[in-house]
């Protein structure tokens, strides 16, 4: 098969396992992304793909040929991959042309030559060619590690956090160009990043690796949002409402009413975790539902962050996303409901540690 | 299209087998999509669905009486899996009206059975090979 | 390029023969080989003087090295210190001057100001001559003049020339320091004294420790001071023991003697410079306030400044330029030519070696990073701790060892004999620099390679191009400026080196350093003079470099 295989690969600092049994297929011309907390081992997989780091344990194959087993090390020079670091590492004493030159080894200098202005070009970084990387900015700067990457036809490429180093402005735009280059020339990808909307935005697949180097969930994006197999893997999206109750009748009753729960048995401690956007307000006259009581909102454009508390007296805040437009002011006996594509349940035994998102409790 | 090459291969006949035919039912229905025959979409995922749970069940057989440490995880695993082949079949249903249903179909069968299924059983290749 | 796209590059990994490990360790061993020699051959049984040593001279040499090394600790400590807190935190006419003349002396080897004051102070100098043209008197009983040829003289030679290690490091050290720490501390009621003494001296301590530890290393270092004046030190111990009483294991003893005050030396300087990283008190710097020094005090503060710096460079300088004018024909023109051509070959040649393996052994540690290799690194570059006596008696041992088993090996397989091949040539003198000065290519070549991220490594090997492709065409283009200011270092400190030049140095063989040494102890300084000047010359070239520094760096810029 054309494309990266990567299975069965442990990796160790000490005692410290950053990478557990990780498996990884990228077909040709796709873009798979690791997904995972910063800290995770997730660049060391890069770094074991290019030959970087020497494997410790599993297999690395790239395009039907093994590159690294544990009795083969094939030299990063002789994988025939691009990379793309994070802080890009350009050369500072070449010029930009001379940068994307720098890897087309064995080709005529003319060739190379034209090859190289014709990846610039690409890139929109032609005009830019005799020009030292430091007098670049950011956006430019990742331009031309793509094109130098790309420029000796990788087999596969890699991409460490290639967007982590830009502006928020600039990232969007960027991303953009980039996934436009990437798809043009079809290369197998395997990118990493910590950013979920990032990978959400390029990648056909994303694989989820969890802080102890285990992959927990591999989908496509919209699968991945809207069925986390994980309490970690619905976390990542940010901020979560709770509830913990127990499973009745494969059905779990919450304040906000009650959510299904197909594949659970009868008595299991669960909670319910609810995106922001899955509770539902409304406040006209018919309105079905719980009614909660309003502490404060926050415009933030494209939406708004409602706070909102039970009616009942329960202590336990929501937070709930409005995409319309909602002015407290004139709102009146606010109901909640739950938008069930949201919500997910959880088995309560298997807390996840070590989630960057904040979970409020409620009972 | 998918090929299966041998690094691929468990070299464990009962289950490389299944996976060759998993491999040629989706290059089936690869092949049929790409015709722009799109008709019998839907009956030949539902028997791809099904090779894949009988595959499954015997998988999971074995590795019970192999006494493979690993089993409930790899179960568990294959339970995860039941929402991808909803998915898969609600695509075929979509297959005959909708491009984009036809494209994601061709890409869900695909990783499913490269990345999902097989490269997930090689974690046990090394076990097997011992037994 | 690459023939089969399967196993091009691709290597059993049990079974990898590395390079760049080998090469590394075989370099780390050959230069650590003399200093393991030297302990090797003190305690090998044999013709044992050690008994004879210790009952006559040992004690001689002992209290005169304690003592010579507490009098220039004291002195360098006492002008680098001073010197530097001058400069820093107060403003004063030329303090700007100041602030890079003070390094002016480093310039100026101990031995050359030791034969200018010899020559300046004796009876028949000009200075004795005009007291007693003055005053009438005519012989030395009538009147009282400090002896210079003395331990005392030693000290003040060595002090003079010594103390900008310190002056350097304290400087730093007090840049470095915040402003804060200080205007705090003035705040709480300490005067500007008390301030430096309770906060900013005991801040800066891990920095003068080390400079103070590269100063005592010189010291002990020292030949042709303690030659010339008769000072009876380890050095000169091992000098006597060996070339006058012919024997190399006495010779090997006192030197595994003296490696005691140099390992003391060594971990003294380490454990400063581990504790120097917890003493940076802040990252935000402010410009340091700049007491005014006015009226009398700004005199003062002028003459402090330039007493060190008249006495040490100034005034040798234009003693030197004098007779050199006075003495100056075409003989000595032309005997300095040829010295100089030696010096040149000799301390060029190492400097091109040490440089080329301090990159090949810097670059086999980044890329291979493993412990070992690191520990023999740095053990390889210890070499400059340890005094070029007893590293000459270590390269003789090793040398005449190799030579020896050669001459077997030839007589027996091929009946010829070779004799001494390497032993009394260019070669002993050239690995006994090696050896020497290593860790000043070493430690320059390798501060520049860790500024360079290892993703620059990366790229370049993803690229398509080996470990050694990418040192030449990622790393080495990027350390230029390293690289050329540690083969400076090492060519410099070549051109000043006295006692392995005088050891290991072929038969007749003249270099600046053992020229002046020679006319300068047989009371010719005259002649001489422009060789000691060529010899200054060339110390003035890192002199400048550093001013530049200084210079460029503002506070909160790394200077050293």
């Amino acid at each position: 098969m054309k494309g990266l295989l990567i299975h069965g690969v442990s990796h160790a600092y000490g005692d410290n396992k950053v990478l557990d049994k990780v498996a990884v297929v990228v077909p040709a011309g796709e873009l798979v992304c690791l997904l995972g907390p910063s800290g995770c081992g997730k660049s060391t997989l890069l770094r074991l793909a290019a030959g970087l780091e020497v494997l410790q344990e599993g297999s690395i194959v790239i395009d039907d040929v093994t590159v690294a087993s544990n009795t083969v090390h094939v030299e990063p020079e002789n994988r025939h991959i691009g990379f793309m670091f994070q802080d890009y590492a350009l050369f500072p004493h070449l010029n930009v042309l001379d940068n994307v030159i720098f890897g087309m080894v064995g080709s005529a200098a003319d060739k190379a030559r034209s090859r190289a202005m014709e990846m610039l070009d690409q890139v929109g970084m032609v005009d830019q060619a005799s020009k030292h990387p430091h007098t670049l900015s950011g956006g430019q700067q990742q331009r031309v590690a793509l094109a130098r990457a790309l420029a000796p036809e990788p087999k596969l490429l890699l991409l460490d956090e290639p967007f982590s180093g830009l502006d928020t402005n600039m990232r969007a735009r960027i991303r953009e160009e980039t996934l436009g280059v990437l798809k043009e020339f079809g290369v197998a990808t395997l990118m990493v990043t910590h950013d979920p909307e990032e990978a959400m935005f390029m990648a056909d697949r994303i694989k989820i690796l969890g802080s102890d180097g285990h992959i927990l969930q591999a989908a496509r994006p919209h699968e991945i949002y809207y069925h986390p197999k994980h309490e970690f893997v619905a976390k990542m999206f940010g901020l979560m409402n709770r509830f913990d109750s127990v499973v009745v009748n494969s059905q779990v009753e919450t304040p906000l009413g009650s959510v299904a729960a197909p594949d659970m048995a009868d008595g299991i401690k669960v909670q319910v975790l609810i995106r922001p956007e899955g509770i539902v307000l409304e406040s006209h006259e018919n309105a079905s539902g719980t009614a909660v009581e309003l502490l404060s909102t926050h415009l933030l454009g494209h939406d708004n962050i409602v706070r909102v508390r039970l009616a009942s007296g329960s202590s336990s805040e929501l937070y709930v996303r409005v995409h319309h437009a909602f002015e407290p002011e004139l709102a009146l006996g606010i109901k909640a409901t739950i938008d069930s594509d949201y919500a997910f349940v959880f088995p309560l035994d298997v807390e996840e540690g070590g989630s960057s998102s904040l979970v409020k409790a409620a009972q | 299209m998918v090929e299966l090459t041998s690094s691929f291969e468990l070299e464990f006949d009962a289950l490389d087998q299944d996976h060759q035919k998993m491999v040629d039912q989706v290059n089936a229905i690869i092949k049929k999509i790409d015709a722009g025959n799109t008709d019998d979409c839907k009956a030949l995922v539902a028997d791809f669905v099904a090779l894949s749970k009988r595959h499954f069940a015997r998988e999971e057989a074995l590795l019970v009486s192999v006494h493979y440490p690993d089993v409930e995880k790899h179960r568990k695993h294959h339970l995860d899996l039941n929402d991808k082949f909803d998915h898969m079949l609600e695509f075929a249903k979509m297959a005959p009206e909708n491009d984009m249903a036809c494209e994601s179909l061709k890409k869900e069968l695909v990783y499913f059975i490269m990345d999902d299924v097989i490269t997930a059983d090689l974690e046990f290749k090394d076990f097997l090979s011992q037994t | 390029m690459t023939a089969s796209p399967t196993l091009a590059g691709s290597t059993e990994r049990r079974l990898k023969i590395d390079g760049w490990t080998l090469g590394t360790a075989a370099i780390s061993m050959a230069v650590m080989l003399p200093i393991v020699a030297v302990v090797i051959i003190a305690f090998t049984p044999g013709d044992d003087i050690w008994g004879h040593l210790t009952s006559t001279v040992l004690p001689l040499y002992i209290a005169t090295t304690v003592q010579l090394m507490v009098g220039v600790g004291v002195g360098t400590f006492l002008i680098g210190v001073g010197g530097a807190w001058l400069v820093t935190i107060y403003r004063f006419p030329g303090k700007r001057f100041f602030e890079w003349a003070l390094l002016l002396p480093m310039a100026m080897p101990a031995y050359v100001i030791a034969y200018v004051y010899t020559d300046v102070l004796e009876y028949a100098g000009p200075v004795q001559g005009a007291l007693r043209h003055l005053f009438g008197w005519t012989s030395i009983q009538q009147y009282w003049f400090p002896e210079i040829r003395s331990l005392g003289g030693a000290i003040s030679m060595m002090t003079l020339v010594l103390y900008p290690y310190v002056y350097l490091l304290s400087r730093a050290a007090f840049l470095e320091q915040s402003v804060g720490v200080l205007e705090a501390s003035r705040v709480l009621g300490r005067s500007q004294w008390q301030s430096f003494y309770s906060v900013a001296l005991p801040l800066a301590r891990p920095a003068i420790v080390i400079g103070l530890s590269l100063v005592l290393m010189e010291t002990l270092n020292d030949f042709g001071t303690v030659d010339f004046f008769a000072v009876y030190t380890f050095t000169l111990g091992i000098f006597d023991v060996w070339m006058n009483m012919s024997n190399i294991a006495g010779a090997a003893q006192l030197a595994s003697l003296m490696l005691l005050f140099v390992i003391a030396l060594v971990l003294a300087e380490r454990f400063a410079r581990r504790k120097k990283r917890f003493h940076q008190t802040t990252t935000t710097y402010k410009e340091l306030p700049g007491y005014e020094l006015g009226g009398f005090k700004g005199l003062l503060a002028v003459v402090v400044c330039a007493l060190p710096v008249v006495l040490g460079f100034v005034l040798p300088s234009i003693v030197l330029s004098t007779y050199a004018v006075l003495h100056f024909d075409k003989e000595v023109v032309s005997q300095m030519l040829e010295t100089a051509g030696n010096s040149l070959l000799l301390s060029g040649t190492a400097a091109m070696i040490a440089v080329i393996v301090a990159i090949f052994m810097a670059y086999g540690v980044r890329i291979k990073g493993s412990p070992v290799l690191k520990v023999m690194t740095r053990i390889a570059a210890l070499g400059y701790a340890v005094p070029g006596s007893v590293l000459a008696v270590g390269v003789i041992a090793v040398l005449a060892s190799l030579d020896n088993s050669i001459d077997g090996f030839m007589r027996e397989n091929f009946g010829v004999s070779t004799g001494l091949l390497f032993s009394g040539t260019v070669v002993a003198v050239i690995f006994g620099y090696l050896v020497r000065f290593l860790a000043l290519s070493f430690g320059t070549v390798e501060a520049s390679l860790t500024k360079i991220t290892p993703n620059m490594d990366g790229a370049a090997r993803t690229l398509g191009h080996g470990p050694f492709e990418t040192l030449r065409r990622v790393h080495m283009p990027l350390m230029k400026t390293s690289i050329l200011t540690a083969a400076m270092l090492v060519f410099v400190d070549g051109m000043k080196e006295l006692p392995l030049t005088i050891i290991l140095r072929p038969f007749n063989f003249q270099t600046l350093a053992t020229y002046v040494h020679q006319f300068a102890s047989d009371e010719q300084l005259g002649e001489a003079s422009l060789a000691a000047l060529a010899i200054v010359g060339t110390g003035i070239i890192p002199v400048i470099l550093l001013s530049l520094m200084i210079r460029k760096s503002r506070p909160g810029h790394e200077i050293t």
